[in-house]
């Protein structure tokens, strides 16, 4: 089967079981019916604009590939290959209206001297991207990722697939600022092989819904991934943070952190699993969740969990769920500073690790938008 | 007259009275010790002069330069000219040092510092008070030790200049070169810009670098003596014991 043929009968599939699957009410926290099935499907299956197609910019040696220039052979190997349109309603509507794939390379041995910028704006009601990174052998690049999204979009998806093989070195950031209209799901897993590193750090500043579900597998002894994530919420906006480090090999690393600050009625529900079997011993895994509520109304459940099969190994775990500490307000008064741009300097400085996490060179733009977001004026 | 006055002041908190009527005048350039045992009131007070909302004035005045501002939130009192130096600061993540007193300072001053002033006044500030010029961009007292915390709110003291600051056992936590260094900054703003100083201890060991002009003992909620810096010193030999008993 050709490869055009074979993508148009998944879509074909995919449509199918769009229409068949029952609309997710989420299990956990404010239940939250999205309207998925507003949607006309044959008004947004097309072609996609020119300029809402996904930018990307590239270090040299990196190689970055349109679905339909990529050898079958890698594309059988990785695409749709971890995510699979029948698992939810909303993967099978990704998968019904996928138009823009995209696969980066980071031939072996390769060290990006610079980031891979990959960004995308959606001007059209609905909009669905695969990116497939393949870090080959001991290759170490940067990736800056941004999403976003202008008022007449509906429904933004993505599925972020990365492969780190044997001693490859990969930070995967992504800035997430869709506009509060828009329903955006986000689905990135990773497979970390032998001594390899993943690193996601993800902010998350808007739309009307924003779903981040993450999963990484560490498969091979030496695998390491870090995922630190942080959303920052206003009006009615709803995040849904489900982040997931399994652990397949003896010898696996992997550590979870997040923090959401809730503003007005926002509401925030994170899930994080750290999962490992029986047989694979000396494992470290930790995991943290740091949520900060302003809003009267904003609510927040978070929900830790551990799935751990034997007694060698190294886990923690924690949550809280607060309020801003009254002595921290009464200290920055007590300078000359009044209460609410006192609260917007906490605020900052809750966010200010992550923005520190980014590479220097995007740190001031992100941290100028993110100020912008909190109200703060420095 | 230019003076900080308290007027029979009573201060609750949680609902208990903690101070119970005290009356204290404190003048510009002195140095007013408050000494006390543990428990008798002297950081509630000091809290209650900076307007922290937990400690409620129940009855009393705080008059600053003849203006009362018993009513006046924290940020109004410290654009007034009060300043406390906290027993423990809080910590404030994700904010520099650097970032943090340049907020503060343009906030208190009508015309702003260029980034380029600020800076150079801020390590003028830091090499007086012998702290290493990488400290300003460490987070606001996050994993200070006790010296470092100390030393951070002098710094904040110098650069903001106050007419009045109230010292809350600046000096515990500090070891005996470090208590020197920190008194001689704080000596340094209240000889150039005339400012009065409150200065709560246990011990005598800053007083010999800061020399009282005024002592008050607080007992109970309640100023039970006042004298000069001999009372100080018969503190030191006699205990609060003997003082209380008489």
């Amino acid at each position: 089967m050709t490869l055009l043929k074979q993508l148009i009968t998944n879509k074909e599939k995919a449509k199918e079981l769009f229409k068949s699957l029952e609309t997710p009410l989420l299990e956990y926290g404010p239940g939250i019916q999205l309207q998925l099935n507003e949607l006309d499907l044959n008004q947004v299956i097309a072609k996609v604009n020119e300029e809402d197609k996904i930018q990307i910019t590239a270090p040299e040696g990196v190689q970055v590939l349109q679905a339909s220039e990529t050898n079958p052979f890698i594309l059988e190997e990785h695409f749709d290959g971890l995510i699979k349109a029948n698992e939810n309603k909303h993967l099978a509507l990704h998968y019904t209206i996928l138009n823009d794939t995209r696969i980066i390379i980071i031939p072996e041995n390769l060290t990006a001297r610079t980031p891979i910028i990959i960004t995308s704006n959606t001007t059209k009601k609905a909009k669905a991207e695969n990116i497939i990174i393949i870090a080959e052998p001991t290759s170490t690049a940067t990736i800056i990722e941004k999403s976003s999204t202008e008022k007449e979009a509906f429904f933004k998806s993505k599925t972020i697939q990365v492969y780190a093989r044997d001693g490859a070195n990969i930070s995967f950031y992504s800035v997430q600022d869709h506009a509060n209209g828009t329903y955006g799901f986000t689905v990135k897993r990773g497979k970390v092989y032998r001594d390899a590193k993943i690193n996601f750090t993800d902010i998350i500043l808007g739309g009307k819904y924003s779903q981040l579900h993450m999963q990484t597998q560490l498969i091979c002894p030496g695998a390491k991934v870090e995922k630190k994530t942080i959303s920052i919420g206003q009006n009615n906006e709803v995040f849904d943070i489900n982040t997931e480090s399994i652990h397949k090999a003896m010898h696996t690393e992997s550590a979870m952190f997040s923090r959401s600050v809730l503003n007005e009625n926002t509401r925030t529900i994170y899930r994080g699993k750290i999962k490992i079997n029986k047989e694979n011993k000396k494992c470290i895994a930790h995991q943290k969740s740091e949520n900060l509520i302003l809003g009267e109304k904003a609510r927040c459940d978070a929900v830790p969990i551990l799935e751990v099969k034997n007694d060698e190994v190294i886990c923690s775990h924690g949550a809280s769920i607060g309020h801003i500490d009254p002595e921290k307000i009464f200290y920055l008064t007590s300078r000359g500073i009044d209460e609410e741009s006192a609260q917007k300097i906490i605020i900052a400085g809750f966010v200010e690790p992550i923005i520190q996490e980014f590479p220097e060179g995007s740190q001031v733009e992100l941290r100028q938008r993110i100020h912008k977001r909190i109200g703060h004026q420095e | 007259m230019k003076k900080l006055e308290i007027i029979d002041l009573h201060v609750e908190v949680n609902g208990t009275e903690i101070i119970k009527g005290v009356t204290l005048t404190f003048l510009p350039g002195k140095v007013h010790a408050l000494m006390g045992p543990n428990g008798s009131g002297k950081s509630t007070l000091a809290n209650a002069i900076m307007g922290h909302p937990k400690y409620k004035i129940t009855k009393g005045r705080i008059m600053l330069d003849g203006k009362d501002i018993t009513k006046e939130k924290a940020n109004v009192r410290a654009k007034e000219g009060i300043f406390l130096s906290f027993q423990y600061p809080a910590e404030i993540t994700g904010v520099t040092i650097s970032n943090f007193l340049r907020t503060a300072v343009n906030n208190k001053r009508e015309k702003k510092l260029s980034i380029i002033d600020f800076h150079n006044l801020l390590k003028e500030k830091m090499a007086e008070l012998k702290m290493d010029p990488s400290f300003n961009k460490r987070y606001l007292n996050a994993g200070f030790s006790g010296g470092e915390k100390k030393r951070a709110e002098i710094l904040q003291l110098a650069m903001l200049e106050p007419k009045y600051a109230l010292l809350d056992e600046t000096d515990s936590g500090l070891d005996i070169d470090s208590i020197k260094i920190v008194a001689e900054g704080i000596e340094k703003v209240r000889k150039q810009k005339a400012m009065g100083i409150i200065l709560i201890t246990h011990y005598q060991r800053i007083l010999e670098y800061l020399t009282p002009d005024e002592v008050s003992i607080l007992y109970k909620g309640k100023i039970i003596q006042q004298g000069g810096k001999e009372l100080a010193k018969k503190i030191e030999s006699e205990g609060f014991e003997g003082i209380i008993k008489k």
